[in-house]
């Protein structure tokens, strides 16, 4: 957690999703529920009357201002891809609470990308050709699972 | 009922006064279990306590050691291990409710290596709802409640090992088990006054436990001084194949911490945290001088790589929970959780494109070389635990603990092993600690470092009153 938050205790926030590959559109009804629409310009009062509410947005909205209008595009969509799939179980705070944690994750992720790598530099989890021998037995389609349930 | 200040010695003298029958193990488990049950509760420190188990298990160590069949330095020794560790015949939990009556019909490999060195069972510890995964705000995100500080019960322990602290801190057992993926057992033994080894990558096996993270999550010991952590690893490391992040078997054994030939070269962290609380910092520095002073240390100053390392490893963790816990989330129970994060952390993370994560997947082969250099010119980094005591146990952590940890991303995204041993106290009586860290398969080294400062100081054997 670049905050202390996001490695151990929010692993979400400071992480930040990337473009989403949805067609939805913001400020267009998915599901019978409003998309978030525009964050920047979404009136507080649409969210919520409470003081909870309007506090999420305003941070929302600060988070969102420091932002390139690609990375708010893209917050918008990720927003958008989670409420078209998971809408109808939030309700409105916990939809607000998810538009300011995914604009606050933004920057961060934006830093990561604009770490300088060379194309051949690796992941750290690079796939290796499997023959039994070399794996000490464990062969990776027949490792079981931490546990079986009962 | 054996004394309080029996209760309270290390598994290393617990240890001799077992084998030379001074102390009976059954003694010894029934005054832990009495323990559990009077101040357990108070600190919402166990989830389930297994009685019949542990007296089983102290009455058969009991009767080998005076038969002479002695196992070695965990016979007969009570523990207690985190909720996510499967106990054929008892819930397993994972500290959500979610899984509240979930049972398993095998053992960890875990439990299974602490049951053939003839530890004894207390009881699972008590722990933060799938050790964070789905992310968290209050200290309260447990099916079982928030963890109390046994220095100070209006205080948390820290999570998500929190129970393995609050026991161990209370002397509610004589060590205990807790995992890391990103800080679990660095933070509640520094929050908790405790030493708490967090092995190198793959040194423990993981087979049997909840998984969070395949390639963060890590299984350590919490105990009461740097010695005991190097008894349990000893015992507790080694290759499975049942876990396909395991090491092979002749680097996963760890044979333990010899005594120091030469000088440890240490490198004290100068950029890790931005602030240090004053009542922190006085602490800290006091045992930097510590260090400085050991005839056996050597100390330069050290400064971490600048880079993404805490948001590669934030989003390592995002994905793979989001994997892990993928029928959770999908099925939407993650509202049955307690915190407000944790109910939609989970939707945010599945949101995180393959590209980025195969970037943080990059940058952190990146980073492994750059902290390897490092490596060539110190044998351990150090620097304070935690930049703040404990944070109160209902307090908002977005508000609490919202600091940068460098070198808890690089770390764990680098399976570095690390311990955190007591160094002091701060406000409230809360206590402060300084933790090591050392490249990776050099567990022995932060062993030795913690063990050198705790030959000079005597914070580790300082003990909160409970009643």
């Amino acid at each position: 957690m670049p905050k202390f938050l996001l490695g151990r205790r929010q692993f979400a926030l400071g992480v930040a999703a990337a473009a989403t590959s949805t067609l939805a559109l913001p400020g267009k009804a998915v599901l019978g529920k409003t998309l978030p629409g525009d964050l920047l310009s979404q009136p507080a009062a649409s969210v919520d009357q409470s003081t909870d509410a309007q506090s999420l947005d305003k941070k929302t909205r600060a988070a969102m201002a420091k932002l390139s209008p690609s990375a708010q595009a893209e917050v918008e969509m990720k927003v958008a891809s989670i409420f078209r799939k998971y809408g109808d179980r939030l309700s409105d705070e916990q939809k607000a609470d998810i538009r300011r944690i995914m604009a606050e994750s933004q920057e961060g992720l934006e830093k990561m990308r604009a770490f300088k790598l060379e194309n051949g530099d690796q992941p750290a989890d690079a796939f290796r050709a499997y023959r039994i021998e070399e794996h000490s037995g464990a062969k990776p389609a027949q490792a079981k699972p931490r546990s079986e349930k009962k | 009922m054996l004394s309080e200040d029996i209760l309270f010695l290390s598994v290393t003298e617990l240890a001799k006064r077992i084998r030379a029958r001074q102390i009976s193990s059954v003694e010894l488990t029934e005054s832990y279990l009495d323990r559990s049950r009077s101040i357990g509760p108070k600190l919402n420190a166990y989830a389930t306590l297994t009685p019949d188990l542990a007296l089983k298990q102290a009455r058969a160590a009991e009767k080998e050691i005076a038969a002479g069949k002695y196992r070695g330095p965990l016979h007969g020794i009570p523990y207690a291990a985190k909720d996510l560790l499967a106990v054929k015949g008892y819930p397993t939990g994972w500290g959500a409710r979610p899984y509240s009556d979930q049972r398993f019909d095998n053992d960890a490999t875990m439990i299974k290596k602490l049951e053939a060195a003839g530890a004894v069972l207390l009881g699972k510890a008590a722990m933060i709802e799938l050790a964070g995964g789905m992310g968290y705000r209050y200290a309260s995100a447990s099916a079982t409640g928030a963890a109390r500080n046994p220095w100070n019960t209006d205080y948390w322990t820290c999570g998500s090992s929190s129970g393995s602290a609050a026991i161990t801190g209370a002397g509610l057992a004589a060590f205990a088990i807790g995992t890391e993926t990103w800080g679990s057992i660095i933070c509640p033994s520094g929050f908790s006054g405790l030493s708490g080894l967090r092995p190198t990558y793959g040194r423990v096996s993981r087979s049997g436990a909840m998984a969070l993270s395949y390639t963060m999550d890590k299984i350590g010991p919490i105990t009461r001084s740097a010695d005991d952590c190097d008894l349990v690893l000893k015992v507790i490391s080694g290759h499975d194949a049942e876990d396909l992040g395991s090491l092979p078997e002749a680097s996963a054994k760890y044979t333990g911490a010899g005594e120091m030939k030469g000088k440890l070269r240490v490198g004290w962290l100068v950029n890790q945290w931005k602030e240090i609380k004053p009542d922190v910092n006085g602490p800290v520095m006091a045992a930097r001088q510590v260090l400085e002073k050991s005839p056996s240390i050597t100390l330069s100053n050290v400064s971490l790589p600048e880079g993404p390392w805490e948001t590669a490893a934030g989003l390592v963790v995002s994905v793979e929970g989001a994997t892990a816990f993928r029928d959770l989330i999908h099925s939407g129970r993650v509202a049955e959780l307690s915190d407000p994060l944790g109910k939609i952390g989970g939707y945010m993370n599945e949101e995180i494109s393959a590209s980025d994560f195969i970037l943080a997947q990059r940058i952190r082969a990146v980073l492994q070389v750059k902290m390897d250099e490092i490596f060539n010119h110190v044998d351990v980094l150090a620097t304070a635990s935690l930049p703040v005591t404990a944070s109160k146990i209902d307090a908002n952590l977005d508000d609490e603990l919202t600091f940068a940890d460098p070198i808890g991303g690089i770390g764990n995204i680098c399976g570095l092993p690390a311990i955190s041993v007591p160094c002091g106290f701060g406000q409230h009586g809360l206590p402060v600690g300084i933790q090591f860290i050392a490249r990776p398969l050099d567990d022995s080294k932060v062993v030795q470092a913690a063990r050198i400062f705790q030959r000079q100081t005597d914070w580790h054997r300082k003990h909160p009153k409970l009643s």
